[in-house]
């Protein structure tokens, strides 16, 4: 008794010593040492400049300021005021959302019809497709952005040859600005290799007794693949729709370089995304402290879209081996 | 024995007409007292010209060690220069950006070493463009003018006269360009007949002076985008692509053309006549020597001939560390002996390759003049010699925008008005309204 007593009122090891307890292993040294790079990295050349971009995004900072001829002055609110009162920003949201949009859940249904049906196939000839539908992925932006005028030219581009061939008289992809966010984001499902390859791991990691238990319960394949397979992989779902959601409103190179870098001619404002309208203010306008100002807004909206996403999206989403309550 | 015959025979005419040339020009030879090393950016090598100028400016300044590194200009990179003190002595990018750069101060002003007589040997038009608040900031070095180029057998083809080729008569202009115009069965077009360029960066400019206006105020301070001229141009270069099939139709075929290669819309007989800098015809000349060519001016409503001039120049970063050889090297790199031996080794490389040599066009209007009399003949094919004749008098009616401390986004608001009206997305009052505005802001915060 007298000794359960003691054991209560010994008190132990502090919370400090507790957490640091951890630096005297080996281990913790080695793998510290291993992601040093990475931190080096994201402190130098992500966390910094995030830093350095909020301060500037509250002065006056642009060509003076960055020769050496004017102090760089803090300019308050101005830089966040002139986003409500510049048209263009609405413009550049307003595509980027609708592209975003079209792009994110198209690219989500490609990838997993295609995984679908990799899974299908025998191994030796899911591994070619899996090649070939892994292609585009890797394809550079640029090469894509120089694409999209030679394939979707109006009338002599090769997809409206092709459809002409139909009978299908195809729009001007490229020059009416009706269809210039659609076409941009075909490109994108075109190169939807990257998320099949997510989901095809999703759908190779659903156990197989799963589905047993379920057709001995006489559900058929449809009602498999939505009481079965979605819940499963909602996870990689998940994950692929925030990543895509945050690339949809980063997107710049595939139409900086087919609209705004070719000299086509063609519709800037229909093309103009939030990015590219950054690009152009920082390093074409030379307004800094603006771009700044514009780059956290991106990062609010950013935040905000993944934010609401996790909220609505957290009744949907099945963690394996999480506690429901 | 003959072919070596014939190549010394060559390297002596050559040798003799370079030697006569310089001996003309060396009463004007640059007087350096440069030392120190020269950090030029936005210079490195180049071609022939290019080489051949450097070569000539650096043997001016003996005792100066010339670094010339990057290629072309870059405003990040110049930029990111200036921030890291690594400031160039001497650097060479186009002329908008110049001027955008001297109201911005970040070039100096050279009026304390470029005396005011050679001063005049330069193109009236380059030099206002670096001129900002009556300070002159560098020197300016080719120069291209907008004249019509066209294409001898699309009119052939069509019944169409040379004489017909005018801008005088719109109605007639309009008329010429329907029956230029060709489509196939299915209604995609096949020709076109006079493409106005309003999109390019010179279009929009010279078809407003066409209608006797301009689009800024000589101070650079006012945007002058929403005026009778302007809504007349619009008016008219959009009447003419609607009647060529409409901007969609128009621009999705344009865009297949090579006009850099060997299947030049020349070639193909794409394009009936057109508006374009005069380095297009060195071009076509070098692809396809034989297929039929025309030079007209551009001209105003009256008849007169107008051509908008772009080009280079030279300035000295506000923070050079060698101010007296960067501006001696600049005067060097431009003078008309610079020129002038350029001119004379690119006609004898040319002839060497059987190729026909069309002239240097500078904005030394000294030295344009000395290439013309003593370094070019005539090719021997009459219609790059007849272009030849227009291009260099069509120097004589050339403009430039002013500086204007907006820079970029002065002709951002300009350009994005224009497509706006070609893609129908706006009117042509609403386009010109807001560019107007977008403009004249750009200007205020950047004064």
């Amino acid at each position: 008794m007298a000794g359960a007593t003691e054991a209560v009122t010994t008190p132990g090891p502090s919370w400090a010593r507790r957490r640091l307890s951890g630096f005297r292993d080996r281990e913790t040294w080695v793998a510290l040492a291993f992601i040093f790079p990475w931190i080096f990295g994201f402190l130098v050349f992500t966390l910094g400049p995030m830093i350095a971009s909020a301060y500037y995004s509250f002065t006056n900072y642009g060509v003076q300021q960055i020769a050496g001829l004017s102090p760089t002055q803090t300019v308050g609110l101005k830089n966040y005021r002139q986003i409500v009162h510049d048209p263009y920003i609405a413009t550049a949201l307003k595509n980027t959302l609708i592209y975003g949009l079209m792009m994110v859940p198209a690219r989500i249904v490609v990838a997993l019809l295609l995984a679908l049906m990799l899974m299908r196939i025998g191994e030796k000839l899911g591994g070619i497709f899996r090649t070939v539908f892994y292609i585009p992925h890797i394809t550079p932006p640029v090469a894509i952005g120089v694409l999209v005028l030679t394939l979707w030219n109006g009338s002599y581009g090769l997809v409206d040859k092709a459809l002409a061939h139909v009978g299908i008289q195809g729009p001007n992809w490229i020059n009416d600005p009706n269809w210039i966010k659609p076409t941009i984001a075909i490109m994108d499902v075109w190169a939807c290799g990257g998320t099949m390859v997510i989901l095809l791991a999703a759908l190779y990691g659903v156990p197989k007794h799963l589905y047993e238990a379920a057709a001995m319960d006489g559900a058929g394949k449809l009602r498999q693949f939505f009481n079965v397979t979605l819940p499963m992989i909602s996870p990689a779902l998940f994950f692929s729709f925030i990543i895509l959601t945050l690339a949809a409103l980063n997107q710049f190179t595939v139409a900086y370089t087919a609209f705004f870098n070719s000299g086509s001619g063609a519709t800037n404002s229909a093309a103009l995304f939030y990015a590219i309208y950054i690009f152009q203010q920082a390093f074409k306008f030379f307004n800094m402290g603006f771009a700044c100002a514009m780059a956290w807004l991106l990062f609010a909206i950013s935040m905000i879209i993944t934010g609401i996403n996790i909220f609505a999206t957290k009744r949907f989403v099945y963690y394996e081996g999480e506690a429901k309550h | 024995m003959e072919g070596r015959k014939k190549r010394i025979a060559m390297l002596l005419v050559v040798g003799a007409a370079f030697a006569a040339v310089i001996a003309g020009t060396a009463g004007a030879r640059v007087d350096t007292k440069s030392a120190g090393t020269l950090d030029i950016y936005g210079y490195g090598p180049g071609d022939d010209v290019q080489e051949n100028r450097a070569a000539y400016a650096a043997s001016q300044l003996s005792g100066v060690t010339i670094k010339r590194e990057a290629p072309s200009f870059d405003d990040q990179a110049f930029l990111t220069r200036l921030a890291s003190g690594d400031v160039p002595d001497l650097v060479r990018m186009g002329r908008p950006s110049l001027a955008y750069y001297a109201a911005k101060g970040v070039i100096q002003p050279v009026n304390s070493c470029v005396d005011p007589s050679l001063i005049k040997q330069y193109r009236a038009g380059a030099i206002k463009a670096m001129t900002w608040k009556g300070k002159l900031y560098g020197l300016p070095e080719f120069t291209n003018q907008v004249t019509l180029v066209v294409n001898k057998s699309a009119l052939a083809s069509s019944g169409v006269s040379l004489s017909q080729v005018q801008m005088k008569n719109l109605p007639a202009l309009l008329k010429t360009a329907k029956k230029l115009t060709k489509f196939d069965s299915s209604g995609n077009l096949t020709r076109i007949g006079f493409d106005p360029k309003i999109d390019s960066g010179f279009g929009f400019p010279l078809w407003v002076k066409y209608f006797g206006g301009n689009i800024i105020s000589k101070d650079g301070l006012h945007a002058q985008i929403n005026t009778p001229q302007a809504r007349k141009a619009l008016s008219f270069t959009t009447a003419v692509i609607n009647a060529e099939g409409g901007w969609s139709k128009f621009v999705a075929y344009r865009n297949t053309f090579d006009f850099f290669g060997g299947g030049n819309p020349l070639l193909k007989d794409q394009l009936g006549f057109w508006p374009m800098e005069s380095f297009i015809y060195n071009v076509f000349a070098n692809n396809t020597p034989k297929q039929g060519i025309a030079a007209r001016y551009f001209t105003n409503q009256k008849g007169g001939p107008i051509t908008f001039f772009s080009g280079n120049g030279w300035a000295i970063p506000t923070k050079t560390s060698n101010f007296q050889a960067a501006c001696d090297y600049m005067k060097a790199v431009t003078s008309v002996q610079a020129w002038v031996t350029a001119g004379v080794k690119r006609a004898a490389a040319r002839k060497a390759a059987g190729q026909a040599f069309t002239g240097l066009y500078t904005a030394n209007a000294a030295a344009d003049k000395k290439l013309y009399e003593d370094v070019y003949h005539a090719t021997g094919n009459p219609d790059y010699d007849d272009a030849v004749k227009y291009l260099v008098n069509a120097s004589k009616y050339g403009f430039e925008l002013p500086p204007t401390p907006a820079g970029a986004q002065f002709a951002n608001a300009y350009n994005a008005a224009v497509q706006r009206v070609l893609t129908g997305q706006q009117s042509i009052a609403a386009a010109l309204k807001q560019a107007q505005s977008e403009a004249q802001k750009a200007i205020d915060a950047s004064k």
